[in-house]
């Protein structure tokens, strides 16, 4: 999908750092039954109230564990 | 049996020992088979020959290039089904859009359901040019419509779809955006009191203003209205928009 849109529009940082988008840049938009919303200025908890109530548009990021040193066979 | 039927027959069953024929040989002089895996070749390629020029022809259509097969159509879900448009919609120049939703332009060969023909999904909205929007214009509540009809003659129906919407007539914004409107190439999204959105317009057809009046009324009582209307061809009825409209943020 192009980023025409508004190439320069983003999550608000503290919204970014839990979710990311799917489908969609960052903008204004009618939502239907969610109705209008700004996502550059959605707030967390607003972000997670919809991600909640099933919106497909915010998605919560994976936290990426490090993984534990992996034993290799023959280098002990 | 018709006569045209056993020529028919008759003439694929020589192209595909023509073709097997032909196979046998390029099999047995390029490329070195023996003779028993050149004559497998050769009748393979004649089989397969013989089934796209004769029995191909015969099976039915269907069942070779229609993805959808007939299922039972389940009967509405919801009562949510009154009638009306919302006093709000959605309009964008032709020009202003950058990617249309794939699935206005529905591929009646690879949907695998009916719905799948006139449903824009959740995740196929349109993506603007930089800076530019879908906008919104006003409605007066019982005044406006969206509908689609079938039209054309046999093996070649396709769908008038047409939206209509009336206002106050001393609305002089709305007046010369008609006015502006005349020649110009839009996409309608006409919002339904049942909560659905339908789309007037397409990649290949986009939806033109048809028809605009405004008329005082001759007596108090017949109100004093502009009436304008949108109307496009499409191979669909006018599709149910799923996915998110692009707003102009300063406008929301």
């Amino acid at each position: 999908m192009s980023t025409d849109q508004t190439q320069t529009a983003q999550l608000p940082k503290e919204v970014a750092d839990k979710y990311e988008l799917r489908h969609i840049i960052a903008g204004t938009y009618d939502f239907g039954s969610y109705g209008v919303i700004d996502l550059t200025k959605i707030s967390l908890s607003r972000a997670k109230q919809l991600v909640n109530g099933g919106f497909p548009y915010l998605v919560a990021i994976e936290k990426t564990t490090t993984p534990a040193k992996a034993k290799i066979a023959g280098t002990e | 049996m018709k006569f045209s039927n056993i020529v028919f027959f008759v003439a694929s069953l020589l192209l595909a020992i023509a073709a097997g024929a032909f196979l046998h040989n390029v099999g047995v002089n390029l490329y070195g088979l023996d003779t028993v895996e050149a004559a497998a070749v050769g009748t393979v390629a004649g089989g397969a020959v013989f089934v796209a020029a004769y029995a191909g022809d015969l099976l039915p259509v269907a069942g070779l290039y229609m993805a959808i097969s007939a299922k039972r159509i389940k009967r509405n879900p919801t009562p949510n089904n009154i009638g009306g448009l919302e006093d709000g919609h959605y309009y964008a120049f032709f020009d202003d859009i950058d990617e249309f939703p794939a699935a206005l332009t529905p591929d009646f060969l690879a949907a695998t359901g009916f719905g799948q023909l006139v449903t824009i999904p959740a995740d196929d909205p349109f993506v603007m040019k930089t800076g530019k929007f879908f906008h919104k214009f006003p409605c007066t509540p019982e005044e406006g419509k969206v509908g689609s009809t079938l039209v054309g003659p046999h093996d070649s129906k396709g769908f008038e779809n047409a939206t209509n919407f009336g206002n106050a007539g001393n609305n002089d914004d709305l007046r010369g955006h008609i006015a502006y409107l005349a020649n110009e190439r839009v996409i309608i999204l006409s919002k339904e009191l049942n909560g659905t959105v339908k789309v007037v317009g397409t990649p290949g057809y986009p939806a033109r203003l048809d028809t605009a009046e405004a008329a005082n009324g001759g007596k108090v009582s017949d109100g004093n209205t502009i009436k304008h209307a949108f109307k496009s061809y499409a191979h669909v009825p006018c599709p149910t928009y799923l996915a998110p409209i692009p707003l102009d943020p300063t406008e929301a």
